[in-house]
């Protein structure tokens, strides 16, 4: 009969058909699925070009926050493995801690009161205790990650596009990112520090010539320091702005900790701008 | 315009919600009918199902009975997880299940009884929920979710046309409870995001009619068949439930031999999504010896398997579905679900 032929055409079509399955696209040809996909594979390159066409057509705050999250995980930077730090926010400290320095560092800051002719004293010591405070930081950025220079600027990137989104949870994720590089600039100034310290240290027991007499900040490039701490504050500052933004009933106890910061920062501007340049 | 040109437009529409939710999980049925012959249930009558898939078949009942079942897939353990995510009651263990996770995950679970009589079927089902979610982008967790709990009540009435031909109309009303949203893990820890798991509702109302054609002469009885689905109203539209019909297209012959009762169908089930060519089609068998019936289907991705037996006015069955996908990381593998259903007849 007829149709039983018809019937076993089409049934030995489905037969083999079968015999070769066809994988299912789990994308269903979307280009933001097939994005995530390859931030999954580790095309970060591939994943960063296509979403950066589609956000050129479509500036939407999916594509944009996916776009900031390819750039991140290029610098090495996946949330899923840091959800501690994401639940686990409470408000960041609102005021800078006296700091926890060494024997030998508070011992030269002594020297350094017995000598009051030297200028920028006051300022040397508000910054090593900015930095020690920066410690109270890095308890509660433990469980974030630090990254190199060229993670940073993938960071940054990230930053700067997540900047024009007005949902809460693309805020906290730019906070989240802002921590990360916070934590890695906050590392890169302990280092700097450590030097700092050591010359310093060198200067004041004689084993270092050193221009103390008329500047102490001249022993070290304090211009440097300042720019680098006026850039580590902003970034606190716009961190906990975002943060403020995603939970905004913690706003207002945050605008307390980032005037005073701001302040630190120009303050530091203002000397570092004259010390030495 | 011609049909031919028309169909398609009538016939598209998306189910899209980030990830991509099988329109089986989000528009099918729950039941073993349906898992083990897919679109092939609309070609036959087989197995215990509340009412037939395809109404026509209702004007060939020959008694009435009363029937009561239950069914359900794997995967709690999954939902469990997510729950306790999106709770925040979640630990690193939670996360790192959650987050290992390659593809998306399912569940569902219906609870149904039925009358059916010749030429008249009701049945109604007060619980059926289904589960979707999927976890992708390590870098920034985007997760789709969908939870969704039904309710629907169904009628269906048939009759013949002349000596071969048989009609059937199912009128279908469904009131669902569901989230469905898209949203990244920060969005669901920022202060508001209650917000998200807010649960909407939609009311649809369904007028799905079926055509059969029998040729009873012949050895093999063949027979065809054409069903729509899904074609009504709804009143919220939303991209997770979409007004979006379908179309059934099949055969199906009775395969004569000496023991048992053995029936092949074909179906080719054409949609919105309906992609390559052989993705509509699907090929099933039954064959029913004594109190057990053995079935399964093909379809271009997808596979599955099972049994149904009876016992006095009691029956249950397993069924075993395999689907292929290429997952997130670029691997092919098989998704694996098994379904368990019982019931009884009053």
């Amino acid at each position: 009969m007829k149709i039983i032929k018809i019937f076993s055409v089409l049934g030995m079509a489905v037969l083999l058909a079968a015999c070769q399955p066809r994988e299912q696209d789990l994308t269903g040809g979307d280009p933001l699925e097939k994005a995530y996909q390859k931030i999954d594979r580790g095309q970060y390159d591939q994943a960063i070009s296509d979403l950066e066409a589609l956000y050129l057509k479509t500036p939407k705050n999916e594509i944009r926050e996916a776009l900031a999250s390819a750039y991140a995980a290029r610098a090495g930077i996946f949330v899923e493995r840091y959800w501690g730090a994401v639940v686990g926010f409470g408000a960041p400290p609102g005021k800078v801690r006296p700091s926890k320095m060494s024997e030998a560092t508070l011992q030269m800051f002594r020297q350094l009161e017995q000598r009051p002719e030297l200028k920028g004293r006051k300022e040397l010591r508000q910054l090593a205790e900015v930095l020690s405070s920066f410690s109270v930081w890095m308890d509660r950025l433990e469980l974030l990650p630090t990254t190199d220079s060229a993670g940073q600027e993938d960071l940054r990137e990230a930053l700067f596009l997540l900047q024009e989104h007005d949902g809460r949870g693309g805020r906290l994720y730019r906070a989240i990112l802002g921590l990360v590089l916070l934590k890695s600039q906050i590392v890169d100034g302990y280092e700097g520090w450590e030097k700092i310290e050591e010359r310093l240290l060198a200067v004041f027991s004689g084993n270092l010539p050193g221009n103390t007499k008329q500047d102490v900040l001249c022993v070290v490039d304090f211009a440097a320091f300042a720019d680098w701490s006026l850039d580590v504050v902003v970034r606190l500052r716009e961190a906990v702005q975002d943060y403020g933004a995603a939970f905004p009933s913690k706003k207002k106890s945050l605008v307390t900790a980032v005037e005073q910061s701001n302040q630190i920062a120009a303050e530091f501007h203002r000397v570092g701008g004259q010390a030495c340049r | 315009m011609s049909l031919v040109r028309l169909l398609p437009l009538v016939f598209w529409g998306s189910v899209a919600l980030g990830a991509q939710v099988p329109r089986e999980l989000s528009l099918g049925r729950s039941d073993s009918a349906s898992k083990l012959l897919g679109g092939v249930c609309f070609t036959t009558d087989t197995g215990r199902q509340a009412l037939p898939c395809n109404p026509a078949f209702i004007s060939r009942e020959t008694g009435s009975d009363f029937r009561v079942q239950f069914f359900a897939g794997n995967n709690i353990s999954y939902l469990r997880d997510v729950s306790e995510l999106l709770s925040g009651e979640g630990d690193e263990a939670t996360v790192e299940r959650l987050f290992s996770q390659t593809r998306p995950s399912e569940m569902e679970a219906n609870v149904e009884g039925a009358y059916r009589q010749p030429l008249f079927g009701i049945a109604f089902a007060p619980y059926r929920i289904i589960y979707f979610s999927a976890i992708r982008n390590r870098a920034l967790p985007v997760i789709t979710l969908l939870a969704a709990r039904e309710q629907s009540l169904r009628f269906q009435l048939g009759s013949y046309l002349g000596e071969d031909w048989s009609w059937g109309l199912q009128v279908r009303g469904v009131r669902r409870e569901f989230i469905a949203r898209t949203f990244t893990i920060a969005d669901a820890v920022v202060e508001g995001s209650d917000s998200l798991f807010a649960a909407q509702t939609q009311n649809a109302f369904y007028l799905e009619p079926g055509l059969l054609k029998e040729w009873t002469d012949s050895a093999w009885k063949p027979q065809f068949t054409l069903a729509v689905t899904d074609l009504g109203y709804v009143d919220r539209k939303d991209e997770a439930f979409p007004a979006s019909p379908a179309l059934n297209v099949g055969g199906a012959v009775h395969v004569p031999v000496g023991l048992g009762i053995w029936e092949l169908g074909l179906n080719a089930h054409l949609h919105s999504d309906s992609g390559a060519w052989s993705e509509p089609l699907r090929l099933g068998t039954s064959y029913e010896l004594g109190v057990t019936r053995f079935s399964g289907s093909l379809g271009a991705s997808d596979h599955a398997l099972g049994f149904q037996m009876n016992y006095k006015d009691f029956f249950g069955g397993l069924s075993y579905s395999s689907r292929w996908i290429e997952n997130w990381v670029g691997a092919n593998e098989w998704v694996r679900t098994v379904f368990f259903e019982f019931g009884f007849d009053l």
